[in-house]
C-alpha cells in the first residue's frame, strides 16, 4: 500500500480537484483506492456527493484504524472509496497537541488499511500544522499543485525551508504546476524559473480549465463527465508520471 | 462484506410497480438494459458449477462471472477456453484457482433481459445496485448496498418485501438453467464407490473397477481431441489406480485374471506416458525458467520449442493408437473380463469387504515402514521412488474403502500421507526432469548457449532433489511414530494387532 499525499501551504491551488481526479485515475487503473479528506471544509467529499457520519467522530480518527474502517463509503466509481470530512476535523491539531508521538499517529492509523488498498489519497487542509507534520510522515510521496505565480512559488520555498528545519526527506515531495495560464506572461517566466531550479518538478501540467472549474456543477472527476478535456488529459498524464514513481519507490 | 440480497417478482406488473415504489424514496436511474443470449460455460468436471459459481458470455465480447455475492462483466474478452487465456488478471486468477488446466466447453444458452438501476439518495449518490433480471424462470430483484449505506439499503429492502415473499438463495442463472435441465456430469476425478458394509471383498473391488473403469473410458476422447492436458492424466490415474486395485487384491480374484488384467491396463497407461511427462515439463515452462540465471535463459527456448513440437508428435500418436482397432479390442477384452468379474474367485472373496480393506491397509503401511528403514542417505534414487510408490498403494487404498472406514480417521492419516507424498512427488519430479534434460543433451547436438542453461538447469534440479531428499527423511520418521500408528491400527479397528 502507498500513500500519495496533496499538499499545500497555500489555499486554492488545486489541492482538491488533484486529490478527487488522481485518486478517480487510480481508481480506473485497478488499484483499490481510499481518498480521504483530511481538509474540514469537505470538497472532495462534496464533489463525490458524500456526505459525512453526523455524529462527532474526528476524536476518534486516531485511535484505531478499526475507526476508520467505520467512516468508509464507496463512491460511484468501481476499486474508489472514500472517508468524507467531518467539520470535528477541525480540531485535529488540539487533538495531536496532547498525544505523544504525534507526528506518527496517523501513519499508524492507517498502516491498518493496508490489508484492503493499494492506495491511500491524503486531500490534506492548506495549513502548516501538527496535522501537516503528521501527513509528512505518512506519505510516501507528497505532490505539491503550485501555480506559477510569486505567492505560490514563496510558499513551495517556505515548504522546503521548513522541511530541512525538520530534518524531512525532501526526495519525496514533488512540486507540479497548476491552474497554468500559457498566455500570462507571468505564469511562463514563472514556470521557467521553477523548472531550472526544481529539477524534481512534475512534467505534467495542469492548465486552468473551465471543465475542471465545472466540477463543482457535475459533482464528478472532470476525467469521468469530459475524459476528453485538456484538464482531464492532464490528470491522466499527472496520474502517469505519478504512478511510475510510485511504482519505482 | 456490502449486504446483498436476490428476490423473486412473479409478474410483470409486480416489477413496473417494485420500480414506481422505489422510486417514490429514492431516484433510479437506469445505468444499462440489454437483451442478450448468453452462454455458459464449464469444464468437464463441472468445477464451477458445483462451487456455485457461472461463467457465461454474450456476443459482444462480454464475460460474466456469476457467484453467490456478486456479478462482475469483463469486456474485450474472447469465448472463454482456459485460464491463462483470458485478458482481466482478476477472471484469469479466479479461473486459475477454479480450473486450474481445464478447458471450458459451452454447456448452455440462456435468453435473458437485464435491467441495472443506479439507487440514488436525494443528492444524486448511488447507495445501492438494483439488478433486475428476466429469464425463462422469472424475474428476479437483485439489491447490493454500497459500503457505508447500510441505512438506504434496509429501506430499498422493506419496500421490495412488500412486493415478494420469495428471496432466492442462489442467482437466478442457476434455477433456469435447472429449469433447462442442466445438471452437472456424474464424473468425479475420484469417483464415489459408495461401498455398503455387507459386501465381500470381491463385491466390493468389483464395484471399485467398474468406476474406475468408467473413468478410464470417458476420458478417451478428450486424449484424442486433445482438449487439454487433465484428461490423460486423470486417464492414467484410474488405470494406475485400478493396477493397484488388482495388484492389492490377492486372494479375491484368480491370480491368473489378475496378473493378466494388471498387464492389460499397464500397457494402456505404459502408451501415453511420454505424453504425460512431456505436458508436465511443458506446464512447468515458467517454473523452470526462474530457476535458470536470467543470462542463461535464453538457451531454453530451443528445449522448449523442440519438446512442444515432440509433444505434438507424441499426441497425434497416442491419438491413433486409442483410435487404432488393436486398441479397441484390447479395451474389449478388458471391458469383458471386468463385466465377468469375479468369476474365478480366490480364498478372500467372501471375506467381508471392510476386513479385507484393514489387512491390506495394515500391510501396505508395513511395507512402507519396512522400506523407509533401510533407506540412508546413499540410498539410488530408485529406493525413495519405490516409497513413493507403496505410498500411492497406501493411499489409493483408502480412498477406495473410506466408506468402509472411519471418516475422521482416514483423512486424518490421509493428510499425513499427503504430506510425504508431496515431497516424494517433487523428489521424483526433479530425478525424472533431470534425466529427460541428460537424454536431450545426448541425442541433439546442442548449441553451446543451450548447453550451459540445461547444465545449470540440471544443477539447481540436482540441489532442489538433495534438498527434497533430506525432508524426506524427516517427514519417513514422523510417518513411522507411534502417533500415526496408532491411527492406522485405530483405523483399522486392531488395536491388538502389532504393526
Amino acid at each position: 500500500m502507498k500513500i500519495l499525499a496533496c499538499y499545500s501551504i497555500k489555499g486554492g491551488v488545486g489541492k482538491t480537484a488533484s486529490s478527487v481526479n488522481l485518486a478517480y485515475l487510480a481508481a480506473r487503473s485497478g488499484l483499490k483506492t481510499l481518498l480521504i479528506d483530511l481538509d474540514a471544509q469537505g470538497a472532495s467529499s462534496f464533489y463525490f456527493r458524500i456526505r459525512p457520519e453526523k455524529k462527532n467522530w474526528g476524536k476518534r480518527f486516531f485511535k484505531t484504524y478499526g475507526q476508520l474502517l467505520r467512516q468508509i463509503k464507496a463512491s460511484d466509481y468501481d476499486n474508489l472509496d472514500l472517508i468524507p470530512a467531518h467539520e470535528s476535523f477541525r480540531h485535529f491539531d488540539a487533538l495531536l497537541q496532547d498525544r505523544k508521538k504525534r507526528s506518527l499517529r496517523l501513519k499508524r492509523v492507517l498502516k491498518g488499511l493496508k490489508k484492503e488498498y493499494d492506495l491511500i489519497v491524503l486531500d490534506c487542509p492548506p495549513t502548516l500544522s501538527y496535522l501537516s507534520e503528521a501527513v509528512f510522515h505518512a506519505a510516501n510521496m507528497m505532490i505539491v499543485p503550485v501555480i506559477p505565480t510569486t505567492l505560490s512559488e514563496r510558499t513551495f520555498d517556505q515548504l522546503q525551508t521548513f522541511f530541512r528545519r525538520k530534518g524531512l526527506p525532501t526526495d519525496s515531495v514533488y512540486p507540479f504546476f497548476a491552474l497554468v495560464q500559457k498566455q500570462k506572461q507571468l505564469h511562463k517566466s514563472i514556470l521557467e524559473r521553477m523548472l531550472q531550479a526544481h529539477p524534481e518538478m512534475l512534467r505534467s501540467r495542469i492548465p486552468f480549465s473551465s471543465d475542471i472549474e465545472r466540477m463543482g456543477e457535475h459533482r464528478s472527476p472532470v476525467n469521468h463527465y469530459a475524459p476528453r478535456s485538456t484538464g482531464s488529459l492532464a490528470y491522466a498524464a499527472l496520474w502517469q508520471e505519478i504512478e511510475n514513481k510510485l511504482k519505482a519507490g | 462484506m456490502t449486504p446483498h440480497s436476490r428476490w423473486l417478482i412473479r409478474g410483470d406488473s409486480t416489477t413496473e410497480q417494485l420500480l414506481q415504489e422505489l422510486n417514490g424514496k429514492f431516484h433510479l436511474e437506469p445505468m444499462q438494459i440489454r437483451h442478450e443470449t448468453l452462454t455458459f460455460f464449464d469444464d468437464f468436471e463441472w468445477h464451477l458449477w458445483h462451487k456455485q459459481q457461472l461463467l457465461a458470455c454474450n456476443q459482444q465480447g462480454q464475460v460474466v462471472q456469476i457467484s453467490n455475492h456478486h456479478l462482475k462483466t469483463y469486456s474485450g474478452e474472447k469465448t472463454p477456453r482456459f485460464a491463462q487465456e483470458s485478458q482481466a488478471p482478476q477472471l484469469r486468477h479466479f479461473l486459475q484457482k477454479q480450473i486450474g488446466q481445464r478447458r471450458l466447453f459451452p454447456m448452455a444458452e440462456l435468453e435473458v433481459e437485464f435491467c441495472h438501476y443506479a439507487v440514488r439518495n436525494k443528492d444524486m449518490k448511488k447507495v445501492c445496485d438494483l439488478n433486475i433480471v428476466l429469464t425463462g424462470y422469472g424475474t428476479m430483484a437483485e439489491l447490493k448496498a454500497l459500503r457505508g449505506y447500510g441505512r438506504e439499503y434496509r429501506k430499498c429492502l422493506q419496500r421490495i418485501s412488500r412486493f415478494s415473499s420469495n428471496p432466492l438463495d442462489q442467482h437466478i442463472f442457476f434455477n433456469s438453467l435447472s429449469l433447462l435441465g442442466v445438471t452437472p456430469d456424474s464424473y468425479r476425478a475420484r469417483p464415489e464407490y459408495h461401498l455398503q458394509p455387507e459386501l465381500t471383498a470381491a463385491q466390493a473391488c468389483t464395484a471399485i473397477a467398474a468406476k474406475l473403469w468408467d473413468n478410464v473410458q470417458r476420458n478417451e476422447e478428450g486424449i484424442i481431441k486433445d482438449w487439454d492436458s487433465e484428461f490423460l492424466h486423470q486417464y492414467r490415474v484410474s488405470l494406475r489406480r485400478m493396477r493397484t486395485l488388482f495388484s492389492q487384491s490377492k486372494g479375491v480374484f484368480h491370480k491368473a485374471e489378475r496378473r493378466g488384467l494388471c498387464q492389460a491396463l499397464k500397457r494402456l497407461s505404459d502408451a501415453g506416458a511420454e505424453l504425460r511427462d512431456l505436458d508436465v515439463f511443458l506446464a512447468n515452462r515458467s517454473h523452470y525458467e526462474s530457476l535458470t540465471p536470467q543470462n542463461l535463459r535464453p538457451g531454453l527456448e530451443t528445449l522448449f520449442s523442440n519438446r512442444h513440437q515432440q509433444r505434438n508428435q507424441a499426441q497425434a500418436r497416442l491419438s491413433r493408437q486409442l483410435k487404432s482397432s488393436t486398441r479397441q479390442h484390447e479395451k474389449q477384452v478388458i471391458s469383458d473380463q471386468l463385466t465377468r468379474l469375479p468369476h474365478a474367485e480366490g480364498k478372500n472373496a467372501d471375506q467381508p469387504a471392510a476386513d479385507f480393506a484393514a489387512a491390506r491397509i495394515l500391510r501396505s503401511y508395513r511395507r512402507i515402514s519396512l522400506n523407509a528403514q533401510t533407506l540412508s542417505p546413499d540410498s539410488p534414487d530408485e529406493q525413495v521412488h519405490q516409497i513413493r510408490l507403496e505410498g500411492k498403494k497406501l493411499r489409493y487404498l483408502l480412498e477406495f474403502f473410506a466408506d468402509l472406514l472411519p471418516e475422521k480417521k482416514t483423512r486424518s492419516l490421509l493428510k499425513a500421507l499427503k504430506k510425504l507424498q508431496n515431497r516424494l512427488g517433487e523428489f521424483n519430479d526433479c530425478a525424472v526432469q533431470r534425466q529427460h534434460l541428460q537424454d536431450y543433451l545426448q541425442q541433439n547436438d546442442c548449441s553451446d548457449e543451450t548447453e550451459a542453461a540445461l547444465h545449470a538447469l540440471s544443477g539447481i534440479l540436482f540441489h532442489r532433489q538433495q534438498q527434497h531428499k533430506k525432508r524426506i527423511f524427516r517427514l519417513l520418521e514422523k510417518f513411522q511414530r507411534h502417533s500415526i500408528q496408532q491411527k492406522v491400527a485405530a483405523l483399522t479397528e486392531r488395536q491388538d494387532r502389532e504393526i
